[in-house]
């Protein structure tokens, strides 16, 4: 037994010596080791309601019934004041040129006698010495004397003026026989002493006994008269007197001239204060309005009257004007200034708290005022050069104008909005997108508040325009609601939406830019003659603006492409680094419950921007399904599940390296698209698992 | 009739073994070795007396697993030209996760016996004290690491990446035993043996959950209801933020104390108690129950506890969307919830660790008085599972002088398993040697040249499934054998 076991320990340690079973040379052990294993894992999920996406702000909103709108709120887009509606400065004021007229001259009068001792010149020397004879004191009778021509006699000159065209008033001849006998009549021609020109006819009296006077006058009808008069004087005779008298030498006759109610047209002479012209009469003032207005009534709070007086009399005058129906708490409109001679005066007066009637006139109920002037004029005692034809001018303006109202017809202005080109700076965009898509409800709502008691009609035109299509507005003109008096102010809005007009088509174009014009018309209707305008100092149009696009719409092959830098090219300098080389694959799978209409399907495009060419498409149509919607309402009913796998092949990272660039296109479809328009709600949401497989190839040598 | 019950014997043994997945059975069964009393207490050797001495009297190194050999991680290419490793790209991925199964597991072990005694006290009784270092360890890996780290985890959709299996344990005991063994009546013999324990290391998982379901949507779902028991002298500092492991800290100096290596506060009890029968005076029957026993370790713990689940189901992006919320937020709110979900307790908790026993049923038949066949089934639960062996050994004991066995195992479904043993007593001096798998064949590494060394082969054995060895030297005395001239029972067994 013992060589038994011997035997058989011998045996094995010969066995176990020669089973080598195989050799490993290590020292050619293949360095190349890679694992591939296939990870999958969840990447992301989530559920999104785009009520929470979306929360409501300055843009976003939604309305009762959850729909999204999107708005635009522009406060104070229009603010229109009186001022730049209508420039009531402009409008008061007064230009008035007053001629002076003829004006009064003071009397004048000078006397001239003739005695009868001078008379006795005259006689033939026999006579001139019975004469003589006849005066020792005692009463004779006194003799008669025949026709004597004493030849021109000159009054003593006028003070007062030097000429004057008397336009008006009298010139007095006073005869007075202080003799003791009767005169048969006497001859007076009187003349201007400087021309010898007559004045008047020659004045022939009838007899004139003694002690009487006898008077006659001489209408002046621009007649000339010169300070110096002369008369030419022939006596009648004289009867003489049975009775005995007294004869004197040294009794006279007694000549007097002089001139009285004298209005002075022309002329150099003192002007005594007076007031000329139709001083004191009322006369209607037309006030200056442009445009057609007629203004009936306006009240001013405040505001300066500017006057300028500008003055080509000779004569210091006083220009005053009473306005009776421009009132001041009650009283009318009074204010006077004074002007020197040959010159501008300026001054002012405040034009605040009036109240200005301008229909009291029933020939021109509106524009004008009765104004009630006075001009006193003088010389002050100074001969100056005058004509009626003389005038005073006056203009004057209202500054600083605060109105308080103003009632009337403002005139059918029509302002003209040049065309304005807006460009919504979207071509960028518009040049990434086609297809189609329709707004069904857009609006745009202008808000207002108008004071302006006054219809303004509004014409807005716009053209929207995208490359070689354009789509007009199509608005017709509207009239902006306005208060009609006692109502102050008015709000109201006006809506431009599908109904009256083509906005849906013109947003939907969509335009790279709106053309923008039209105009703005008061009084669209013309002058009725109701004259109802009524503004207030304070009246104002205020809009705001709030365009409003529900989501209400279809969307039909929108294709957005954009361009982007391949982020997927490895640097080629960065050799350590993830080579998509590294994966066999990668694929995506997107597990998507879509709550929404409207259905997206992508299309990545590998491109090499040097070669041209396409390297890599990769398409993957309705990767998220438009849910179904209630034709009716548009709403979705129910959601569309979808399980897409996106898969990234090898092909794919190859093209990958080399292209640089790579096109993402999105395609939109909405539910029904084109035939029919989708809503889209807050409650709306979109749940999604996405769930990533990656068989990276890994080389670990 | 004696072969037809021993046959008979045979069949029932091997169809109670037909789950083999392996546990160290040895040569040493049958064999005239004072530490056969280890499988079976009531198993004796001729001597009367023996001594052990420190680490000479016995070390055994074990090895068990059920995993890969160096045939399944190299290969030679296609052309022979270069040897590929199991990442190649030509290496058959497919063929190498077939040989992966659901649970493998490496099993290393050490037992140094520090001192030996047994002894004859009278007719019929022998007293055996045995104090041994013992260092066991395992490592269980899930089959479903393999597939997961090479094929992804796309194959586990709508299924589980079971992690229950995954085990690591590690042990450092030492054993104070004593037993003895009697013969109760002519044919019968007992044995007992007590064995008072003290752990000095450890480390256990306990793993009552582990592990990730993928579901059809990709998402994961992370299960843990683990524990990892320590005694010894580690620091685990954990993170106060997130309560995760920052790092475990080695107490260098605990180490350098001898006092460690004396520690006594983690006591156990183990016990082994085991029958010899013999049917017929050439039929012998052995049944033991062996190893069973625990250790409570009450010093030096650190109980880490990691009990939680976690959904991963991607990055929940809705807040992203909505624009309430940053990327990075989600993220690190994702890794926060990540990190709470596995948080980390540390308790210093005692615990106890169950040291797997085994059975054994043994036959044998004595050809000879000097030749023995035997047959011995070894069935071991470790964490719930059984492990069974099958070995047949032909023994031959030429007196007490020397013993030779060659043994087939099957274990481990490993069929190829051969031993062999050998003892040799030169008087006083009993050296022996036992390996229970000897490597019938063997691959050949070529290593390189390395800075320092020059190249040179190495042997391996193709299959490494399991690998005993146990060698030493006992000094042995007096010899209980004597001739008889009627058939003696085994050898191992004083005559009745």
């Amino acid at each position: 037994m013992k060589k038994t076991g011997l035997i058989a320990l011998v045996i094995m340690s010969a066995l176990i010596g020669s089973c080598i079973k195989e050799t490993y040379d290590m020292n050619r052990l293949s360095e190349k080791m890679r694992i591939s294993p296939t990870l999958a894992v969840s990447a992301a999920t989530g559920e999104v309601t785009l009520g929470d996406i979306l929360k409501p702000n300055d843009t976003i909103g939604y309305d009762d019934e959850n729909l999204l709108r999107l708005w635009i709120r522009k406060d104070s887009v229009a603010e229109i004041s009186l001022d730049s509606l209508i420039d009531l400065s402009e409008a008061f004021s007064f230009n008035g040129s007053y001629p002076v007229g003829d004006v009064e001259m003071d009397n004048f009068s000078s006397q001239y006698q003739i005695t009868l001792d001078q008379l006795s010149q005259f006689f033939i020397p026999s006579l001139w010495s019975e004469f003589q004879s006849l005066d020792d004191g005692s009463p004779h009778p006194f003799p008669e004397f025949p026709l004597t021509n004493t030849g021109t006699h000159a009054f003593t000159s006028f003070a007062n003026f030097e000429y004057a065209v008397l336009s008006g008033g009298r010139i007095y001849l006073d005869i007075t026989n202080n003799l003791t006998a009767p005169l048969s009549g006497i001859s007076v021609t009187l003349r201007n002493g400087d021309d010898n020109s007559p004045i008047g006819g020659t004045i022939t009296t009838g007899t004139i006994i003694a002690g009487e006077t006898w008077s006659t006058f001489i209408e002046m009808n621009e007649t000339r008269v010169y300070s110096t008069i002369v008369a030419e004087i022939i006596f009648n005779g004289s009867p003489g007197t049975t009775d005995p008298v007294l004869i004197r030498m040294s009794d006279a006759i007694l000549f007097e001239v002089s001139g009285e109610d004298l209005k002075v047209s022309a002329g150099r002479f003192v002007v005594p204060l007076q007031r000329v012209g139709d001083s004191g009469s009322e006369e209607m003032v037309d006030f200056d309005l442009d445009d057609g207005m007629e203004i009936t009534e306006f009240s001013l709070n405040t505001g300066i009257i500017d006057v300028e007086v500008t003055s080509n009399l000779q004569v210091y005058s006083e220009f005053s004007v009473v306005l009776p129906t421009i009132t001041r708490s009650g009283l009318p409109f009074s204010e006077s200034i004074s002007v020197n001679p040959m010159s501008v005066t300026t001054g002012n007066f405040s034009a605040g708290n009036l109240l200005a009637l301008l229909n009291t006139n029933p020939e021109q109920p509106y524009n004008s005022a009765p104004a009630q002037y006075e001009v006193w004029i003088s010389s002050q005692g100074a001969m100056i050069d005058f004509s009626s034809l003389d005038r005073i001018d006056l203009n004057a303006t209202i500054r600083n104008l605060n109105v308080d109202y103003v009632k009337g017809y403002f005139g059918q202005l029509v302002e003209t909005v040049e065309p304005d080109t807006i460009d919504l700076e979207i071509e960028d965009i518009l040049e990434k997108i086609s297809g189609e898509f329709y707004f069904a409800n857009p609006t745009l709502t202008v808000e207002y508040s108008n004071s302006f008691g006054l219809p303004v009609e509004i014409n807005l035109e716009a053209t929207g325009r995208n490359k070689d299509k354009v789509q007009n507005l199509n608005l017709s003109p509207f009239v902006l609601d306005y208060p009609v008096s006692p109502e102050s102010d008015i709000e109201s809005t006006y809506s431009i939406d599908k109904n009256n007009s083509s906005l849906p088509a013109l947003l939907s174009l969509p335009p790279a830019s709106i053309v923008i014009s039209g105009g703005v018309k008061m009084n669209p209707a013309g002058n009725t003659g109701a004259r109802d305008n009524y503004v207030m100092g304070n009246s104002r149009f205020v809009a705001s603006v709030e365009a409003m696009l529900p989501m209400d719409l279809w969307i039909n092959n929108l294709q957005i492409a954009d361009t982007l830098n391949n982020f997927l090219r490895p640097d080629p300098d960065d050799e350590e680094g993830f080579s998509p080389k590294d994966l066999e694959y990668i694929r995506l799978d997107l597990m998507v419950s879509n709550g929404f209409p409207l259905g997206v399907s992508v299309e990545i495009v590998l491109h090499d921007s040097i070669s041209g060419v396409n390297l890599y498409t990769l398409e993957v149509p309705g990767i998220i399904e438009p849910a179904a919607i209630n034709t009716s309402t548009g709403r979705v009913t129910s959601p569309v599940e979808k399980t897409t796998p996106v898969e990234l092949d090898r092909e794919f990272f190859e093209a990958a390296e080399v292209a640089d660039k790579m096109i993402l296109v999105f395609k939109l479809n909405t539910t029904g698209a084109p035939s029919q328009s989708v809503k889209i709600y807050s409650d709306y949401s979109i749940s999604f698992r996405a769930g990533v497989v990656v068989k990276p190839d890994i080389i670990l040598n | 009739m004696k072969v037809q019950r021993f046959l008979t014997a045979v069949l029932l043994l091997a169809a109670g073994s037909m789950v083999m997945t392996g546990q160290q059975v040895s040569t040493m069964y049958y064999m005239n070795l004072p530490q056969n009393h280890f499988y079976n207490p009531a198993l004796r050797p001729t001597s009367r007396a023996y001594i052990g001495l420190p680490a000479m009297s016995g070390v055994n190194v074990n090895f068990n697993t059920n995993f890969i050999g160096f045939s399944d991680v190299f290969r030679k290419s296609e052309s022979g030209d270069s040897v590929i490793s199991v990442l190649h790209p030509d290496f058959d991925i497919d063929n190498f996760l077939e040989r992966i199964k659901s649970l493998n597991y490496i099993n290393p072990d050490v037992n140094l016996q520090l001192f030996g005694l047994g002894f004859s006290a009278g007719k019929d009784l022998y007293i055996f004290i045995d104090v041994n270092e013992k260092i066991s360890g395992g490592v269980s890996l899930p089959g479903d690491l393999f597939e997961l780290a090479l094929r992804g985890n796309e194959g586990f959709v709508g299924s589980m990446i079971d992690l229950q299996t995954l085990d690591i344990n590690l042990m450092y005991h030492r054993e104070i035993a004593a037993g003895f063994s009697k013969d109760i009546t002519r044919r019968l013999r007992i044995g007992a043996r007590g064995r008072v324990l003290f752990g000095i290391s450890a480390i256990n998982m306990v793993n009552r959950n582990l592990g990730i379901s993928v579901l059809d949507d990709y998402s994961h779902k992370m299960i843990t209801d683990v524990d990892i028991n320590i005694s010894g002298p580690v620091e685990v500092v954990l993170n106060s933020e997130n309560n995760m492991i920052d790092s475990l800290v080695i107490n260098e100096q605990r180490i350098e104390d001898p006092y460690f290596w004396l520690n006594t506060s983690n006591p156990g009890f183990g016990f082994d108690i085991g029958a010899v029968y013999q049917l017929t005076p050439k039929i012998s029957l052995s049944a033991a129950i062996n190893g069973f026993g625990y250790i409570k370790w009450n010093s030096e713990i650190t109980n880490l506890n990691a009990e939680n689940e976690f959904l991963f189901s991607g990055f929940d992006i809705s807040d992203l969307i909505e624009g309430t919320r940053e990327f990075d937020e989600i993220a690190d709110e994702l890794l926060d919830s990540l990190k709470n979900s596995f948080t980390v307790t540390d308790r210093s908790t005692p615990f106890t660790t169950k040291i797997p026993g085994s059975v054994s049923l043994g036959a044998s038949y004595n050809i000879s008085d000097n030749l023995l066949l035997g047959l011995v089934s070894n069935n071991m639960i470790i964490n719930g599972r059984l492990r069974s062996s099958m070995m047949m050994s032909a023994n031959a004991n030429l007196g007490s002088s020397l013993s030779f066995g060659l043994s087939y195992t099957a274990i481990n479904r490993s069929w190829d398993n051969l031993g062999a043993g050998l003892s040799l007593r030169i008087g006083a001096f009993q050296f022996y040697t036992v390996a229970d798998k000897i490597p019938v064949m063997y691959n050949k590494i070529v290593l390189p040249e390395s800075e320092g060394s020059s190249a040179f082969n190495l042997l391996l054995p193709d299959k490494w499934n399991m690998l005993t060895v146990r060698a030493g030297m006992n000094l042995v005395f007096g010899n209980r054998i004597k001739k008889r001239s009627d058939r003696p029972m085994i050898i191992t067994a004083e005559e009745i």
